[in-house]
């Protein structure tokens, strides 16, 4: 009896003693939290936020179905096979007139026109010869204005352009796009198929970056490493240089010395080692060598700060054991500055393949990347669905990175 | 010559005019386990670096099996080395680490993988072949360290304080397994240590370091017992010591003045002229209480401390302070209280005439 009222008031105080741990658990939480939201607010509404819609206008489709929403909507109950309803025909009719009135008759040619590039011109057609109120059949009426109204094929691309969501700015993005006769993916036309061309070439001059800021910074970082800290506390400041100026003035330093009549050419010339002026600018060359210069301290900061973590005994040590300096530094440096490899790396390449200014001012017409479409699309021709569809696959890209060297790092921490 | 390592001449100095190591003689005999002590910046690490190779005297030659150094390269010398904080490679498995000195030797794999088994065997750790260091308490990480510098069957090892980031009881257990080892395998090892006891349980022959010079080397008894340094009666263990002036001596002892006018015999050991000053040094157990006034020499209780099995009197002998003495319990006197005299004596053969230092 005594024993089980024990045990009662023992849980009690445990339920008790919880209960106080929660209470002062929840003040320190609040506090942490109070402490971030500033800058989590800031982050969610001038951040995510605006990336968010931006990356919904990949797949978002609002002219066709905002401008036509009669025809969206008869169209919803349409076979597909045969050619629409009377009603389908009248709704046409009905759409286009007020399209005409509220002015959204632009971005809905415009976004037909993507679907089959003649749609332009029918709808023009169309419109200039409107069938009034009077006819009987609008549907005979409108395929006598223009024979396309009687194919198929017409009908079905207007219904796959009235659909509030597509996949056709990222299928275009990567070459695809659907046939509006089958409803299959095929490849696009050979002269609309460019961007994966960019792709690639994005991915290879990120690629070629990344190494060469490898090869370069990898001694320059054990360098620094193995120096007293004072020493290499001056020289950090020098790898951190050009941080110093902006990326638009470091890049423009460079066409200065890069170009046929630049420092670097009379310099070669001078010397005798070339007759006529290498072309250095305005091409592949030119943007490697600017774009590496850029990236280089994002390379060597992360493997410095690695390599100044590994005791100068590990070398010794192996040494001691038999092996020849390079071997040691080999087998057992290099493996423990994988961490830092994998962040410079992925760094270096994660800010190479979303690089801007630099190909655009130091690259010629074939040197653009994915970026330079992205303004492109933005700012020339206002094609925001293609825009954000190249946008998303960069980030996706990025992010599949991130994956893999979480993947990577986990293994090595696992240890 | 059976000498395994010959240190002749040696000096060393980083920036051309502080000696960190000045004129080093030192001879190792194959299968001794030479102990080098000395509080930092003695030169004992700096000695143990340039016989592995990783530092080059500024003066003098090494000999190994009577073959000069100098030209040799540190993964030439077929030396095993455990280092501080063990350096075992963070990235490999305690297997692999073993094989490291096997595969850069281009052993083949039947015969490593044998020889790896019989390391771990040796150290008890079959079981974590797998594992990697950092998976590891210290005690294992020490003895993983110590396999990997014997795998590979070297006949001199070298130790830079190998047991220093341990906790007492484990170093002293390790203290005893090197022991072990270094019977069993009839190694030569050279081990470095601040440590006074590791290096008095372990050790065939101390070499004790102060500024850059071996004070004294002698087999761990002898350095205790009989310091011909005060520097060394000093690091070693406890120890008091007098100020006092030299009278004169006889064949063996030293007769000197202490300021009250007592006069002392002490084993000589330095030599003085009359009216130099000698450090008379005693270990605090040497010394022996009876009633006040049975002997010429009396000494005033500073301080009385308890330790159960034992009782620690600092005293003031003439004038010097902090003379301890060190008593079992059971020779214990209620009299003795602070602020009274007692009657102190010692056998003459337990205290010696040594240089004066300025410590």
């Amino acid at each position: 009896m005594s024993q089980s009222a024990a045990i009662l008031s023992g849980k009690a105080e445990a339920v008790d003693l919880r209960a106080k741990l929660r209470k002062a658990e929840r003040s320190y939480k609040l506090k942490s939290l109070a402490l971030i939201a500033p800058l989590f607010l800031f982050v969610l509404v001038c951040f995510a936020f605006p990336i968010g819609t931006m990356l919904t206008r990949s797949v978002d489709n609002p002219d066709v179905h905002s401008a036509m929403p009669a025809t969206t909507q008869a169209l919803k109950s349409w076979d597909g096979t045969s050619l629409p309803s009377e009603g389908t025909f009248d709704a046409l009719v009905k759409d286009l007139a007020s399209a005409k009135e509220s002015g959204q008759l632009g971005a809905l040619t415009k976004r037909l026109s993507y679907e089959i590039p003649a749609y332009r011109t029918v709808i023009t057609k169309t419109l200039r010869k409107l069938p009034d109120s009077t006819a009987t059949s609008k549907r005979e009426a409108l395929i006598a204005v223009d024979s396309a109204w009687g194919d198929v094929n017409y009908w079905k691309a207007l219904k796959q352009a009235s659909s509030k969501l597509t996949p056709y700015f990222l299928l275009a993005a990567l070459d695809h796009r659907v046939d509006s006769a089958t409803g299959s993916i095929v490849k696009a036309e050979p002269n609309q198929s460019i961007y994966l061309d960019i792709f690639t070439r994005t991915f290879y001059i990120g690629g070629v970056v990344t190494i060469l800021c490898l090869l370069l910074g990898f001694p320059v970082a054990y360098w620094l490493a193995t120096l007293p800290e004072g020493k290499s506390n001056l020289l950090m400041i020098c790898v951190l240089l050009p941080f110093w100026t902006s990326l638009i003035v470091r890049t423009a330093a460079w066409i200065v010395l890069l170009q046929s009549d630049g420092l670097i050419n009379r310099s070669l010339m001078f010397l005798g080692i070339v007759d006529a002026p290498v072309q250095l600018v305005f091409n592949r060359t030119g943007v490697i060598i600017a774009m590496t210069h850029v990236l280089l301290p994002f390379m060597i900061l992360p493997l410095y700060s690695v390599m100044k973590s590994i005791p100068s005994n590990y070398v010794r040590a192996a040494i001691s054991l038999g092996a020849h300096p390079f071997v040691a530094f080999w087998r057992v440096y290099v493996p423990q500055t994988f961490a830092g490899l994998a962040a410079g790396g992925l760094l270096t390449f994660i800010l190479a393949i979303g690089y801007y200014v630099t190909p655009a001012l130091v690259g010629g017409a074939a040197d653009q990347m994915v970026s330079y479409f992205v303004a492109f699309y933005t700012n020339k021709t206002v094609n925001w669905g293609m825009a954000s569809a190249l946008g998303s696959l960069l980030l996706i890209a990025t992010l599949l990175l991130y994956v893999v060297y979480g993947k990577l790092t986990n293994q090595s921490q696992a240890r | 010559m059976n000498h395994l390592v010959s240190f002749k001449n040696i000096q060393k100095t980083y920036d051309g005019f502080r000696p960190v190591v000045k004129d080093l003689n030192l001879d190792i005999k194959e299968g001794e386990f030479v102990t080098l002590l000395g509080p930092s910046g003695s030169g004992k690490t700096t000695s143990l670096m340039m016989l592995a190779g990783f530092e080059t005297p500024t003066h003098g030659e090494i000999f190994l099996k009577d073959k000069p150094l100098h030209n040799l390269p540190p993964h030439k010398r077929d030396i095993g080395m455990v280092f501080q904080n063990y350096a075992l490679f963070p990235h490999m498995t305690i297997e692999q680490n073993l094989a490291f000195p096997l595969s850069v030797r281009k052993m083949n794999s039947v015969d490593r993988k044998e020889k790896v088994r019989r390391a771990l065997d040796m150290v008890k750790l079959t079981d974590f072949a797998k594992r990697y260091p950092a998976q590891m308490s210290g005690g294992q990480q020490q003895r993983v360290a110590l396999a990997r510098a014997l795998v590979f069957e070297p006949k001199l090892v070298l130790m830079d304080e190998p047991l220093g980031a341990l906790d007492k009881q484990l170093r002293e257990h390790m203290q005893l397994e090197i022991k072990h080892l270094h019977k069993q395998l009839g190694l030569t090892v050279v081990y470095v240590t601040h440590d006074q006891s590791e290096a008095l349980t372990m050790s065939d022959r101390v070499a004790v370091f102060n500024d850059g010079v071996i004070q004294q080397i002698d087999s761990p008894a002898a350095i205790y017992e009989a310091p011909t340094k005060s520097f060394v009666a000093q690091f070693i263990g406890e120890n008091n010591t007098l100020i006092a002036t030299f009278v004169s001596r006889d064949e063996s002892h030293t007769i000197a003045r202490l300021s009250d006018g007592s006069l002392i015999r002490a084993i000589s050991v330095v030599g003085a002229k009359p009216g130099d000053q000698v450090a008379l040094c005693i270990r605090p157990e040497r010394v022996v209480v009876g009633p006040a006034g049975s002997t010429p020499l009396t000494a005033r209780i500073q301080e009385y401390i308890y330790l159960g099995d034992h009782v620690r009197m600092i005293t003031e002998i003439a004038g010097q302070p902090n003379f301890m003495i060190k008593l079992p319990a059971s020779q214990m006197d209620s009299s003795w209280t602070v602020g009274s005299s007692i009657s102190i004596s010692w056998a003459p053969e337990h205290i010696r005439a040594l240089d004066v230092t300025t410590h």
